[in-house]
């Protein structure tokens, strides 16, 4: 606003000078003319000294600013390099910490792996779990062949005892009895071998189901093995950066 | 319980599994049996698959005939002739083992932890008795190869709790893989 007045100011100054020269310019001396030439000079002179004034106070007040946003651009920075050396503090314990339960996780999974000795412990058992099956099973087939010769040898006394008569029937009756024995061994050894075969069935998809397990989980044991080992390298990496 | 969504998805993976391990020249259709009395064979070798929450029995049957040693010796390239009884026993564990490892490792991509079993030879009698392992899901199917009976097999599910899953779309290296037959 000072600005603007001073420089209306002047120009008022310097169009009434202009006036009153051009209308008297026939009778004024050169004296005059040059005395009005020099107030022409020193009020645009004094324009100029308004306006360079002005101009100084622009510039000063424009230093002024840039001299506060460097201030505190400083402080953001001194404050951000402060931030960024504490992260580094606790990014090097976080990753301290990272890499001792990676490794530990590594040792862990290193061990588990021994579970396949215990898969194999469980597999040699059954093993002979499924051999003990099959001598029952042929225990049980000669059985059932002892039990047909009896069947047959009961048969033929009853018939040698109606052979001979009367004189026979205890004989006979002793005959039934072993024959009436020998089909209840002979419902008996058919009740086995049926159970024999439930147990077959049972035993082998027990057996398989744990040694399907046991893949199964030695397989995600590797998985987390592998994974935990690519995570090591990435903390050892993250490290070395 | 096994939801439908869920059956749907055994099947179809070890209907995909039987063609793509048991049929060598194409004309290989799996169909649906749906008695166990109607499955034939005097034994059966069976292999499990187990994850956290169910395991499945998978039966493949077999008859010791000349049919059966002959297929057997075709599958894995050699003369019947040269099909002992070893090398039948190990045959027929093989096949075993390939139709097996194929449907464990196609269920992989719906199940990221399941392991496999080594396989074991039962008499057919045995399987009768799969109610005892009370199982939410059995199908009974049988493989054919140009309209011939080939392989009868069992799929048999226990689980535990609500077994829902949706498999994932096969990636492509599966269909170049199928039909090959190699021993491991």
């Amino acid at each position: 606003m000072l600005e603007i007045s001073m420089g209306l100011l002047a120009g008022a100054s310097v169009a009434a000078i202009g006036w009153r020269w051009r209308g008297q310019r026939d009778r004024r001396s050169d004296r005059t003319i040059a005395q009005e030439q020099a107030a022409r000079r020193d009020a645009e002179h004094a324009l100029e000294v308004v306006r360079l004034r002005a101009e100084g106070d622009h510039l000063r007040e424009q230093l002024r600013r840039a001299q506060d946003e460097r201030d505190a651009v400083r402080a953001e920075l001194a404050a951000a390099r402060k931030d960024a050396q504490a992260a580094a503090g606790t990014f090097a314990g976080t990753r301290q910490q990272a890499t001792t339960y990676a490794a530990q996780l590594a040792g862990d999974a290193q061990a588990l792996l021994d579970v396949g000795k215990t898969f194999e412990r469980w597999h040699a058992a059954m093993d002979v779990l499924l051999s003990h099956n099959k001598d029952m099973h042929r225990k049980n087939e000669d059985f059932a062949q002892i039990v047909r010769q009896m069947i047959i040898v009961t048969l033929n006394a009853s018939i040698e005892a109606a052979r001979v008569g009367a004189q026979s029937r205890g004989f006979a009756v002793v005959a039934e009895e072993m024959r009436q024995l020998a089909g209840r061994a002979t419902t008996l050894s058919t009740d086995y071998r049926q159970s024999l075969q439930e147990n077959d069935l049972i035993t082998t998809s027990t057996f398989q189901d744990l040694q399907a397990g046991g893949k199964m989980i030695m397989g995600a044991v590797i998985g987390l093995e592998l994974a935990n080992r690519k995570t090591l390298a990435v903390l050892d990496g993250a490290g070395s950066a | 319980m096994i939801t439908p969504r869920a059956r749907d998805g055994f099947e179809r993976v070890v209907r995909e599994s039987l063609v793509a391990t048991l049929s060598r020249d194409g004309g290989a259709e799996v169909l649906t049996v749906e008695r166990l009395g109607e499955v034939q064979g005097t034994h059966v070798v069976v292999l499990s698959v187990a994850s956290y929450r169910f395991r499945l029995l998978m039966g493949l049957y077999f008859s010791r005939d000349a049919s059966t040693r002959e297929r057997l010796a075709r599958l894995h390239g050699l003369e019947p002739e040269a099909m002992t009884e070893q090398a039948f026993d190990d045959a027929i564990a093989e096949c075993g083992n390939l139709f097996c490892g194929t449907f464990n490792r196609e269920l992989g991509r719906a199940f990221p932890h399941v392991g496999m079993s080594t396989p074991n030879v039962l008499r057919r009698s045995a399987i009768e008795h799969l109610g005892l392992l009370r199982c939410g899901h059995v199908r009974h199917l049988l493989l054919t190869n140009h309209g011939q009976p080939a392989w009868y097999a069992t799929l048999a599910v226990s689980e535990q709790g609500t077994l829902d899953f949706e498999l994932p779309p096969a990636p492509a290296y599966a269909a170049d893989a199928a039909g090959e037959l190699e021993f491991f």
